[in-house]
């Protein structure tokens, strides 16, 4: 139903098409792909009756059984017509256990084109873009762009009239919302209804694009296709310590106004064209931050797989506009892309894996090592340690990344060990984590996986933040922080996970050389639950009796040691048993051959703490030694391995493109070059229409991701090609197009619409207006701090977590690394991404999944959201925050309060009646600064504030 | 979609049908822009929404039209509701509803070569030894259909229960089972069932979630929310995770020191505003309309939704009968009152989670058989109880009960007592909801390895599923990325929906 809902507003978007010829592509071609190509398309593994639609010399040729599908001219004679009209259910098409039924208006549209003589005309898409001529309008003062010529006519056609312009403090908050995902200042606004220069608008727009807030919005559009996430999902969610890197390199490439084609190509070949350039090689990030399934008894292959299946779908929806992935098990059904084909576009990644560098460029590890390593502590230890010692080289590698003691790996203590203003940071995060600890809820020894996690936390973030202390002996501030890492690195574990997979798979005590055997019972530390440890069975709290000191603690013993530190009592012993750690492990003999494993491998596994990202590799790719075999796989599946094919584009949209004479390593060079290149007919389409919606709200293709058979038909071909080839002209600059766009009368249309425009033009196919939509999830975080006054503008950096309380973290398997609450107060494009748990907030107001490539957001209405905003506690928090700011600035004066309220929130002056409501509002509430609190929180509560209008 | 069909109108006139008239035509003009969404809720309790069922297109550009509108299903449905319970950790199927005597005679043996190799996640069942069951099976009710002693309360429902014991997917790893079990797909980004169900039948709940989940207390879950997202569905089918104490729904509570006369009047500020604005913005009027009724949904989810999780208001007796006030029922034992407690408000999809997916709950790699019998103590009698109830208020017959974990375990012994994952092979049970009880359907090899007659997929388990709901898997469909999503993907052949309501 939903597509002849569609077909049907496109039908009546092409005045007269009924009555005039029928253009196949515009109107045959979406009935047939949507009720018949399943059966009767390019597929061949499905096909029924072979019988082929999507081919004019197929569909007229006679079947098997004589009849001939389409006769030219002859609707009657031909079978089509007489199936899909037919009364017999047994003989009518589609068949009934299909989802759609064909509607009258598509049969006659089938009928009209048969009768026309049935030609075949090209999808859209896949015919160049043609500079049209300007369109004649009858009201040329409106039309003051190109851009409005487009619009205009098409309205004249219809004899529809444009909503009128937009107020000068509408504009300018629309505007600002747009481009930095702010409001503008009462400041800002006052200038620009001041401006009576011609070109105030421009000079705003300006200002706005030159702001380094534009790439925090713009780069956050850009990472929803991205699917960016700072974790890889499932039970693991391994964090990516590198994620965040790219997320950087996006909002700087926006904010350089980084020619388009250039950003493409870094990111999909940035290491292999432009040597050297080190953003370049952090834009091919864009493949090392998808989802990731690792975990213990994979199907060997199947990591390689995902990221291949990954890489190709995610270019293909990112940049080409086609959805690639419907080829993955099957010949795609309604676009011109084979399997063999797609798993050529696998084979162009094959070249390439994900590899880890150091910050200053050197190649540290790859995945296959460390999948090597991972394999090594699956077998026998001898051997492990045997296998390990015939390679010295890796192991230096290991130990001087990893280093000996924990002092080495980290750099916070590096750089700041005789920092001694961290001491007092430290004795605060002590009495946390002794309230972590005692906090266990279920009084057994379980509950210290509850319990440490978020002591840990909050120890973490102290230690970072916490600036102000009185001095010590710097010696003893050393050792107090190795202490407290040693305290926290689960890792301390000497069974670690190696003696954990031995143990699991042979139920066998400590293995032969840890050093704990004999100190203590064993036990498993299984992969699968993020390497946090597990008590032995049967312990119990205060197994370790309180005499016993830090000295005594074997090192490693990591559970014994947190049991010890629990027992102790006052704070000076703890803080004692923590120095004496500290020296017992900077005493200590640099730890042999696992332990340097241990870590990378725990590096690898995400479980890192949040702090330490910097000292984190990046991860970017690189080439393989030797590229992966590809394989067409039937199904889609691991197990049915078929053809191996080379690298390839798809012929239909790439004709004569050949890898012959290309290197594995310049695999993705050639992938991007012709993705990014002026010829491409897809691409620039792609990027001006992502750019349009970005606007807009709505894209001229509605299908932002798909510009396939299956996709939506632009609202205005003529005006999109018109800016793909303006675009490409001006050199691929977002800049430049974001001008043309918000210049035209078109962007700066009233939100405004009469009932009987609004019954022609419901959905704003034909731009009678600007059609208000609803801000996103983090310009609705980011707007609240804004006008409270409260949003710390800092760019870039590290992920942030606002602290979430119990509930919040329903359904959350790992823990949420909470930030100090300075932190919380950043930008939300910063704000932690994981796949297995959603941010609450974002989670209501519609964020992606960020599994795969999202081209537009959902817009909707759920009562979560508004529970949010009038009842989450940060909610209530900003309110006041804003009413401080009110009462400061009206200097306490309440009469004062509502209108200076409203320019902040709303960007404009206070009505009279409005004024009214809001003093009687806190007249009747006291007055006092509780009664502005409330009004600022009915403020946060109104449409007009989350609204782009 | 459920094809439009003709009712009378809310005044006794016939509706105008959707040919002659657009649905968005209709209401801002019938409706008259204000309180559409109002009268949409009345259309709907008259069961008479069908004329105004949202087009996709509509619900995905969020416009204006109440995509909660109850919907008829695509055919006569046997049942309204679903409760899920989900055993995270993936149970034995050999120590609960799939007795294997020849498994324990083999018990202490290699397995034989015929049973062939399957994947398991940190064994290898060709060289592990066969780990027999030591918990006894009776034959119950007069069906005489065998449940293991870890269930003895159950037992005495065998009558009701259909079990599946040919449950079969391709996940051996926790959580991507997980999904296959919730979503229907191993990858992460795909619609709950909860979310497909309700997109196909609409909610006809006033003023609580449609979709309702709860985890154990500790809300630790190995698949994560994903469990119970929208995934590429809008927003509005996402599950809503309860708690069964303090706030039951996230932000449903007012702050502290906040009372519902002030945020009343608070929330009478910015209603007087948005109405104000959506006048002067005339092109998103009826958006804008929605959003003004969402608050009022909202605010009255506030006394609803603590209302219905508040078991203090039920008797003692039916608070002994699922054990809410003992351990170890006391957990699951609230979570399943709740769960009748919401059935009855119209909740259409509650996903009752049993552990996290730890050894610590129903992941028996240390010892199948101590491990079954102390999670089985947890929920057996709240599960008993729950069927007692339904029945005893009329709501098992329309309401649909199934249990599951996300595999089963090897007929292999890992470590000497555990058994390892398993997929291949792993038993469920439905009751309630027209499913008629005391049978097992399907069978695995003699020794538990994997399913062999009647095959019944994950995507399979699903088509009947939806098909007890009156929804036709093939129909229920969402275009995505180009591609008519659903929720079997391309499987679900094996709908059992007939041979379990005889």
């Amino acid at each position: 139903m939903k597509f002849l809902l569609a077909s049907l507003a496109l039908a009546s978007l092409a005045p007269s098409a009924l009555a005039e010829k029928i253009d196949f592509s515009r109107d045959v071609l979406p009935v047939l792909s949507a009720n018949c190509f399943v059966c009767h398309g390019r597929d061949v593994s499905t096909r029924k009756a072979k019988l082929q639609l999507n081919v004019r010399e197929l569909a007229t040729s006679p079947l098997h059984d004589g009849t001939i599908p389409i006769v030219p001219g002859r609707p009657d004679d031909s079978e089509l017509v007489s199936r899909i009209t037919a009364e017999d259910e047994d003989e009518r098409m589609p068949p009934a256990k299909q989802a759609h039924r064909l509607a009258a208006a598509e049969i006659q549209t089938l009928r009209t084109w048969i009768e026309q003589g049935a030609e075949y005309t090209e999808h859209w898409a896949f015919v160049p873009p043609k500079r049209a001529p300007l369109p004649a309008v009858r009201d040329p003062a409106w039309a003051r762009s190109p851009i409005d010529r487009f619009i205009l006519h098409r309205l004249e056609q219809e004899k529809l009239q444009p909503a009128p312009g937009a107020s000068r403090e509408t504009l300018i908050r629309r505007a600002t919302l747009d481009l930095l995902g702010l409001p503008p200042t009462p400041g800002e606004i006052g200038a620009f209804v001041a401006d009576r220069s011609p070109d105030a608008f421009a000079k705003v727009i300006d200002r706005l694009l030159a702001s380094p807030h534009y790439g925090e919005r713009y780069g956050r559009h850009w990472l929803d296709v991205a699917r960016y996430a700072d974790s890889g999902g499932f039970e693991t969610d391994l964090f990516f310590g590198h994620a965040w890197r790219y997320r950087d390199y996006v909002i700087r490439s926006f904010n350089a106004d980084k020619p388009f084609d250039r950003f493409i190509k870094e990111q999909i070949a940035g290491d292999e064209l432009y040597p050297g350039d080190e953003d370049a090689r952090l834009a091919t990030g864009l493949y090392t931050t998808g989802p990731v399934l690792q975990e213990a008894g994979m199907v060997a292959g199947k990591l390689e797989y995902d990221q291949l299946t990954d890489a190709v779908d995610t270019t293909g929806a990112a940049f080409v506009g086609l959805t690639f992935a419907c080829a993955r098990c099957h010949d795609h059904k309604y676009d011109p892309i084979s399997q063999r084909e797609y798993y050529q576009l696998q084979a162009v990644f094959a070249a390439s894996d994900q590899f880890d560098y150091s910050e200053d460029g050197e190649k540290i590890r790859d995945r296959a090592s460390l999948r090597a390593t991972l394999k090594e502590f699956e077998t026998e230890q001898a051997r492990s340690r045997a296998l390990r010692e015939s390679d010295p080289a890796r192991r230096t590698d290991l130990l001087r990344k990893m280093g000996g003691a924990y002092i080495e790996i980290d750099p916070l203590i590096k750089t700041h060990v005789d920092n001694s203003r961290r001491y007092d940071a430290i004795r605060r995060a002590i009495t946390y984590y002794c309230r972590g600890v005692t906090t266990d809820r279920r009084g057994d020894v379980l509950a210290e996986k509850d319990s440490d996690p978020n002591a840990d936390t909050v120890l973490k973030a102290d230690l970072k933040h916490a600036l102000d202390a009185p001095p010590l002996e710097p010696s003893e501030a050393a050792f107090l922080k190795v202490g407290v890492v040693a305290m926290l690195n689960p890792m301390m574990d000497p069974q670690g996970l190696k003696g954990a997979m031995a143990a699991r798979r042979r139920r066998v005590a400590p293995a032969e050389d840890s050093p704990a055997k004999g100190a203590g019972p064993a036990y498993a530390v299984p992969v699968s639950d993020g390497g946090t440890p597990r008590p032995p069975p049967g312990a119990k709290i205060g197994a370790v009796t309180p005499a016993q000191s830090s000295a005594k603690v074997r090192a490693g013993d990591g559970f014994a040691m947190r049991q010890t530190f629990a027992a102790l009592k006052t704070e000076d012993e703890k803080l004692q048993f923590l120095i004496g750690l500290g020296r017992q492990q900077i005493d200590r003999p640099k730890p042999e051959g696992y332990v340097e494993d241990l870590a990378a491998l725990q590096l690898e596994l995400g479980t890192l703490h949040l702090d330490d990202m910097s000292s984190l590799p990046v991860r970017v790719l690189d080439h393989r030694e030797q590229p992966l075999e590809t394989h067409i796989m039937g199904r889609g599946e691991i197990e049915n391995l078929g053809d191996v094919v080379g690298p390839g584009l798809p012929e239909k949209i790439a004709p004569g493109f050949t890898f012959a004479n290309i290197p594995a390593e310049r695999r993705r060079a050639a992938l991007a070059g012709w993705i990014a290149s002026d010829q491409n007919l897809l691409t620039a389409r792609v990027i001006v229409n992502r750019a349009w919606q970005w606007h807009f709200g709505d894209g001229l293709v509605r299908t932002p991701n798909d510009f396939g058979v299956r996709g939506e038909r632009p609202t205005h071909p003529e005006l999109l090609d018109w800016l793909a080839m303006d675009f490409v002209e001006h050199g691929w600059s977002l800049k430049h197009l974001h001008r043309v766009i918000m210049e035209s009368a078109a962007y700066q249309m009233a939100a405004t619409a009469d009932p009987a425009v609004l019954e022609r033009d419901p959905d704003n196919r034909l731009l009678t207006r600007y059609q208000p939509h609803r801000l996103e999830a983090e310009m609705i975080w980011d707007s609240i701090r804004s006008v409270a006054g409260t949003l710390d503008l800092t760019l870039f950096g590290l992920p942030i977590a606002p602290p979430l309380d119990e509930q919040e973290q329903l359904g959350n398997y790992l823990k949420w690394p909470a930030s100090t609450p300075e932190e919380a107060r950043r930008r939300a494009v910063y704000i932690l991404v994981k796949r297995s748990f959603r941010f609450p907030m974002f989670n209501a107001f519609d964020l992606p999944d960020n599994i795969t490539s999202c081209g537009r957001r959902d817009i909707t209405t759920i009562p979560n959201q508004a529970l949010t905003l009038m009842n989450n506690p940060t909610m209530r928090e900003q309110a006041a925050a804003f009413a401080d700011r009110l009462l400061l600035e009206t200097n306490g004066q309440m009469a004062a309060v509502p209108a200076r309220a409203w320019r902040y929130a709303f960007g404009r002056g206070i009505g009279r009646d409005e004024r009214n409501e809001a003093m009687a509002f806190l007249n009747a509430r006291g007055g006092a600064k509780a009664a502005v609190t409330d009004l600022c929180l009915a403020i946060f509560n109104t449409n007009e504030f989350i609204y782009l209008q | 979609m459920p094809h439009p069909h003709r009712c009378p109108g809310p005044f006794g006139r016939p509706a105008p049908s959707p040919a002659s008239l657009s649905r968005r035509h209709w209401i801002t003009n019938v409706a008259g822009g204000m309180g559409a969404w109002a009268l949409l809720s009345l259309l709907e309790r008259d069961g008479c929404a069908a004329a105004l069922a949202p087009a996709i297109s509509d619900i995905t550009a969020g416009r204006r039209i109440n995509p909660l509108a109850a919907k008829p299903p695509h055919f006569p449905a046997k049942a309204k509701s679903v409760i899920f319970l989900m055993m995270a950790g993936g149970p034995s199927q050999m120590e609960t509803f799939d007795p294997k005597p020849v498994l324990n005679r083999l018990a202490g043996q290699r397995m034989p070569d015929s049973f062939g190799k399957i994947p398991a996640q940190f064994t290898d069942v060709t060289k592990e030894l066969l780990l027999g069951c030591k918990i006894p099976f009776r034959a119950c009710g007069q069906s005489g259909l065998p449940i293991s002693a870890a269930f003895p309360q159950l037992q005495q429902h065998a009558d009701k229960l259909a079990v599946i014991r040919s449950c079969h997917h391709d996940a051996f790893n926790h959580s991507p089972a997980q999904y296959e079990i919730m979503t229907g797909m191993s990858r992460l980004g795909y619609p709950s069932l909860g979310a497909w169900i309700t997109y196909g039948l609409g909610s006809v709940s006033d003023n609580l979630p449609a979709i309702v989940v709860m985890t154990d207390p500790d809300g630790k879950i190995k698949g994560g929310t994903p469990l119970w997202g929208n995934g590429f569905l809008p927003a509005i089918y996402q599950g809503a995770p309860l708690q069964t104490q303090g706030t039951p729904i996230l932000y449903v509570n007012r702050e502290a020191g906040v009372t519902a006369d002030s945020q009343r009047q608070v929330l009478d500020l910015s209603q007087s505003l948005n109405q104000r604005h959506a006048r002067n913005i005339s092109a998103a009027a009826q958006e804008l309309d929605a959003r003004i009724a969402s608050y009022e949904l909202a605010y009255r989810m506030q006394t609803a939704a603590p209302e219905a999780v508040d078991i203090n208001r039920e008797s003692p007796e039916t608070r002994k009968l699922y054990g809410v006030d003992a351990e170890p029922t006391r957990d699951f034992g609230t979570r399943c009152l709740i769960a009748r407690r919401l059935v009855e408000r119209g909740v259409r999809f509650v996903q009752l989670i049993s552990g996290s997916g730890d050894t610590k709950d129903w992941d028996h790699h240390d010892d199948a058989y101590e491990g079954t019998m102390r999670q089985a103590k947890k929920v057996d009698q709240p599960i008993a109880a729950l069927l007692t109830d339904l029945e005893k208020c009329g709501l098992l017959e329309e309401t649909l009960v199934v249990w599951s974990g996300e595999f089963g375990r090897t007929p292999t012994s890992q470590g000497g007592k555990g058994r390892d994952h398993n997929p291949n092979g792993y038993t469920i049970w439905m009751a309630g909801g027209g499913v008629k009880g005391g049978k097992a359907i399907g069978a695995t090899d003699e020794i538990g390895l994997r399913a062999v007659e009647d095959k019944m997929h994950v995507n399979d388990t699903h088509a009947t599923i939806l098909s007890l709901l009156g929804l036709d898997h093939h129909k229920l469909t969402y275009l995505f990325q180009g591609r008519e999503m659903r929720l079997t993907d391309v499987g679900g052949q094996n709908d059992l929906a007939r041979r379990l309501i005889v």
